[in-house]
C-alpha cells in the first residue's frame, strides 16, 4: 500500500487520519509506504499520527517506509524532534 | 491559518508595536539628556524591548528579526555593562533599527521576500551593527588576554533539564513546537532532546487533534531560569513545564569575565562556588521588577479586553438607529396621553442614553499615545533642518474619539513641520535676537465646552501679516485695498496654493498642505485658527468635537422648521422680553447682567417664514470666549441627536454642520455654532 499525498486531500489533519485508518482496515498489507514527494511541511499532529501508525506497523509486522523526504522544513522538523528512526532517516 | 494562530499573530503584532513604541520613546528621551547623565535603567528598557522582540520573533520562526535583534541586543548588553560607550552615532543607529524592525515585522508577517531597498537597508544596518561589535570584540580580546593570563579563570554555563508535557489542547493554540525549540537554540544549546511517545495510542484510538507527546531536553545556556521560561510565554497555558537547574559547568560566559576583572578573583573553585550560590541568593532587583511588571500585565489582561474597533463602530451605528427609533416611540407615547406608557418610554430613553454614553466612552483614548509619535517627527525634522528644538507635550491625558485622533494625525504632522521649518529660527538668528538658542514647540490638548482643543505653540519668528497680504494680492487671491482683519489674513494661509516661504524645502513651503489641513479638520466638524506675534511665535488652535456619531442636542423651532443646537455649546436660555426686543431693534444686541450680548435673529438669517408665537426665546451659545444669543421661536428641549451627513449637494450650506431624523420622521438641521458666532462677530465688526 502506498500513500501519495498528491492524490488525496490531506490538508486537514482529520482527513489524513481518516484516510490512514480506512486503508489499514481495508487492506492487508505487508508494507506501507508514505510518499512525501510533494509535501513541504509536516506538523506535530501529523507526526503523532505517523508515530501511531509506526506503532501499529511494528505490532502487526508491517514494514513502514517513508520515501522522498526532500523538503528542508520536514527534514528540520524530524531533526529537531530527533525522530529520524521513525522516518527511517540517518541521524 | 487557524483562528487561534491568527489571534496569536495579532498579539505578536500588537506586542511588537508596543515594544517598538517603547524603544522609540526611550531613544528620544535619551537624546534629550547629555550622554554622561543617562540613567542605566533607560538602557535596560531598550535592552528588554529588543530582547522581547527577539523572543517573540523566535516563537514564530522569523529568522531575519531574530538575527537583527540579536546583534542589536548584544550591543545594548555591552552598553549596559559599561563595555561600550553610548554615542550619538549609536543612538541614530538604534532609531534606524527601530524603523527597520517595523518593516521586518511587516515582511515576516505578510510572508514577503526581503528584497530591493529593504534588503539593502537590512544589510547595511547589519554591517553597522557588526562594525560596532567587531570594534568592541577587538577591545575585549585584548582585555581577555590580560585577564586570562592573570587569573586563568573559568566561565560558566548553566545546565538544565527541561520537561515539557503538551496538554491535550496544545494544537488549538496553533503554535509550532519547532519554532519554540529553535528559539531555545538561539539563547542556549539543546544538547539532547527526546520525544516521548509513550502516551500516543494506537491509530484507531487516536484523536488526531489531541496532543500526546512529551519532550525531555538537556539544555545549556548562560541565561537564568526565568529567561528560559519566557521562551514558552505564548504556550504557557497549553503545556506543563518543569525546568530544573542541574549544575554549573565551564563555559565562555563573558559575564563572568567582567566579574573577574572587577572582583580580581583568581581562584576557580571559589568562583564556581559563588556562582552555584546564585540560585539561592535573593533575586536581583532587576529580575524582581521584571516579574512584578509581568504580574501587572497579567492583572491587566484579566480586567481589560482588546476589541476590534470595527465591532464598536457597528454597535455605535446600531445604537444610532435605536436612538432614532426611540425618538419615534417617545413621540408616540406623548401623543397617546397614556402616563404609564410615557413613564416606561422615559426610563427606556434614560437607559439608552447611558448605554450610548458607555459605548461612546469605549472609543475615547488618551491623546498621549498618539502624540508621542510626533516626538520622532520633531527629532528627525530638527536634525534635517539643523535646528535645536525642545518639544513638549502638555495634557496628554486628554481623551478624544479614536477616529478623530487617527484623522487628525496627518494635519498635526504637517503643522508641526511648518512650525519647525518656517517658525523656529536657526540657533544663530535666535541668539542674535536675544532668544533662547533652543527653540520651543508645545503640543497641548485640553477639553473646552464640549470640544477638545489642540494647540501647537511655537516661540519662533511669528507670521508676517503684511507679507501674507501682499502675497495674496500677487497671487490674485484678494483684490488690492480689500479690507481684511487679522483673522482673515491668517485664514489666507489655508487657501489652496498659498505659500509665503522664501525657499521651497523638502519639508514644507509648497503651499499644498494647509488647505488640505483645513479641509481635513472641517470634515471632522472641527475648526482651525492661527494667532501670531511677529518675532515672538505662533499658536495654531484646532478645536474638535468630542465624538463624531451621536451628540446631545437641543431642539428648537424657527418658523415652521426644526433645528438642533449642540447642547455642549449652550450656556442658558432666556425669554426675549419686550424690553430686550426694543434694545435689539435699536442696537442689534441686548444687555444681559450688565454685559452686552450680540443677538442673531435666526429666522431672518435662514430666511424662515415669520410666525406668531406666544413667547420668543434667546438661546445663549458660546464658542471659545465669545457668547452670542440666538433668537428662536420655540424651545423643545434636549434631544439625542444622531448626526447624519447631508450629502454632497447640501454639505456646503453655510452655518449647518449636519442633519438628524426626528421621532416623527422629520429632518432637523444641526447648527454649526462656531460659524454662526463668527458670522455675527464679523457682521458687527463691519
Amino acid at each position: 500500500m502506498k500513500i501519495n499525498f498528491t492524490e488525496i486531500s490531506m490538508i486537514e489533519i482529520d482527513s489524513f487520519y481518516t484516510k490512514l485508518v480506512e486503508d489499514l482496515s481495508l487492506n492487508d498489507n505487508a508494507s506501507y509506504t508514505l510518499d512525501f514527494l510533494d509535501v513541504e511541511f509536516i506538523s506535530l499532529p501529523a507526526i503523532q499520527i505517523i508515530i501511531s501508525l509506526k506503532k501499529h506497523c511494528d505490532a502487526s509486522n508491517i514494514e513502514l517506509k517513508c520515501i522522498n523526504i526532500n523538503s528542508p522544513k520536514i527534514i528540520q522538523a524530524i531533526k529537531t524532534y530527533n525522530i529520524q528512526n521513525i522516518f527511517g532517516l540517518l541521524s | 491559518m487557524s483562528d487561534d494562530l491568527k489571534e496569536e499573530l495579532e498579539l505578536f503584532l500588537e506586542d511588537m508595536d508596543d515594544q517598538l513604541c517603547l524603544m522609540e520613546a526611550t531613544l528620544l528621551d535619551i537624546s534629550e539628556i547629555p550622554l554622561d547623565k543617562i540613567d542605566k535603567e533607560m538602557i535596560n528598557v531598550l535592552f528588554r524591548a529588543m530582547h522581547t522582540m527577539k523572543g517573540n520573533a523566535g516563537l514564530f520562526g522569523y529568522d531575519i528579526i531574530i538575527d537583527f535583534s540579536h546583534k542589536a541586543e548584544n550591543i545594548l548588553d555591552l552598553i549596559r555593562n559599561d563595555e561600550m560607550e553610548l554615542s550619538e552615532e549609536l543612538l541614530e543607529l538604534f532609531l534606524h533599527i527601530k524603523d527597520h524592525s517595523k518593516i521586518l515585522v511587516e515582511i515576516c508577517t505578510q510572508e514577503i521576500e526581503l528584497e530591493g531597498d529593504n534588503k539593502e537597508e537590512y544589510e547595511s544596518l547589519m554591517l553597522a551593527l557588526d562594525k560596532h561589535l567587531l570594534s568592541q570584540k577587538q577591545t575585549n580580546e585584548s582585555l581577555l588576554d590580560i585577564v586570562v593570563e592573570e587569573s586563568q579563570t573559568f566561565k560558566e554555563t548553566l545546565k538544565y533539564n527541561i520537561d515539557i508535557t503538551l496538554k491535550s489542547q496544545f494544537f488549538e493554540s496553533g503554535m509550532d513546537m519547532v519554532s519554540i525549540l529553535k528559539y531555545l537554540s538561539v539563547i542556549g544549546s539543546i544538547t539532547s532532546l527526546k520525544l516521548i511517545d509513550d502516551e500516543i495510542p494506537l491509530l484507531k484510538e487516536l484523536s488526531p487533534k489531541k496532543a500526546y507527546v512529551k519532550f525531555a531536553i538537556e539544555y545549556e545556556s548562560d541565561e537564568d531560569k526565568s529567561e528560559i521560561q519566557d521562551a514558552f510565554e505564548f504556550v504557557e497555558e497549553d503545556i506543563e513545564l518543569h525546568i530544573e537547574l542541574c549544575e554549573v559547568g565551564e563555559s565562555k560566559s563573558e559575564e563572568i569575565l567582567s566579574d573577574v576583572a572587577s572582583n580580581d578573583k583568581s581562584n576557580t573553585q571559589e568562583l564556581i562556588e559563588e556562582k552555584n550560590e546564585v540560585e539561592v541568593l535573593p533575586i536581583p532587583k532587576e529580575k524582581v521588577e521584571k516579574k512584578e511588571s509581568k504580574k501587572v500585565i497579567t492583572n491587566d489582561a484579566n480586567t481589560s479586553l482588546r476589541v476590534d474597533s470595527s465591532k464598536i463602530d457597528k454597535i455605535i451605528n446600531q445604537i444610532s438607529e435605536m436612538v432614532i427609533a426611540n425618538a419615534k416611540i417617545t413621540q408616540y407615547a406623548i401623543n397617546s396621553k397614556d402616563s404609564e406608557f410615557e413613564e416606561s418610554v422615559i426610563i427606556m430613553s434614560e437607559m439608552l442614553e447611558e448605554i450610548r454614553d458607555g459605548v461612546m466612552n469605549i472609543r475615547m483614548v488618551q491623546v498621549a499615545e498618539s502624540f508621542s509619535k510626533y516626538r520622532r517627527v520633531v527629532n528627525d525634522t530638527a536634525k534635517k533642518l539643523g535646528k535645536d528644538i525642545l518639544f513638549e507635550i502638555v495634557g496628554g491625558e486628554t481623551e478624544l474619539d479614536k477616529t478623530v485622533i487617527e484623522k487628525i494625525s496627518d494635519p498635526l504632522v504637517h503643522m508641526l513641520r511648518n512650525a519647525m521649518d518656517h517658525g523656529i529660527e536657526t540657533k544663530e538668528i535666535r541668539e542674535e535676537q536675544g532668544k533662547n538658542p533652543k527653540g520651543s514647540i508645545i503640543l497641548k490638548a485640553y477639553p473646552d465646552a464640549g470640544s477638545i482643543v489642540i494647540q501647537i505653540i511655537d516661540d519662533g519668528a511669528g507670521i508676517d501679516k503684511d507679507g501674507i497680504y501682499k502675497k495674496a494680492i500677487e497671487k490674485n487671491i484678494i483684490q488690492k485695498n480689500t479690507h481684511l482683519n487679522e483673522k482673515d489674513i491668517y485664514n489666507l494661509l489655508f487657501q489652496p496654493g498659498f505659500s509665503t516661504a522664501k525657499e521651497l524645502t523638502g519639508l514644507s513651503g509648497r503651499g499644498v498642505g494647509m488647505d488640505v489641513v483645513k479641509k481635513n479638520i472641517t470634515q471632522l466638524r472641527g475648526s482651525v485658527n492661527i494667532k501670531s506675534t511677529l518675532g515672538k511665535g505662533t499658536t495654531v488652535t484646532i478645536r474638535l468635537p468630542l465624538t463624531l456619531a451621536i451628540i446631545d442636542g437641543f431642539l428648537v423651532k424657527l418658523g415652521n422648521s426644526k433645528y438642533i443646537i449642540p447642547l455642549s455649546s449652550i450656556q442658558e436660555c432666556i425669554e426675549f422680553t419686550k424690553y430686550s426686543k426694543e434694545q435689539f431693534l435699536q442696537n442689534g444686541y441686548i444687555s444681559l447682567r450688565k454685559d452686552v450680548l450680540p443677538i442673531l435673529d435666526l429666522i431672518e438669517h435662514f430666511n424662515e417664514e415669520k410666525i406668531e408665537t406666544k413667547r420668543e426665546n434667546i438661546v445663549i451659545v458660546k464658542h471659545g470666549t465669545t457668547s452670542v444669543g440666538l433668537k428662536v421661536d420655540e424651545l423643545f428641549g434636549e434631544f439625542q441627536t444622531v448626526i447624519k451627513p447631508l450629502g454632497p449637494l447640501f454639505e456646503n450650506i453655510a452655518d449647518i454642520s449636519g442633519g438628524t431624523i426626528l421621532g416623527n420622521g422629520e429632518i432637523a438641521l444641526i447648527f454649526d455654532v462656531e460659524k454662526l458666532i463668527e458670522h455675527k462677530i464679523s457682521y458687527e465688526e463691519v
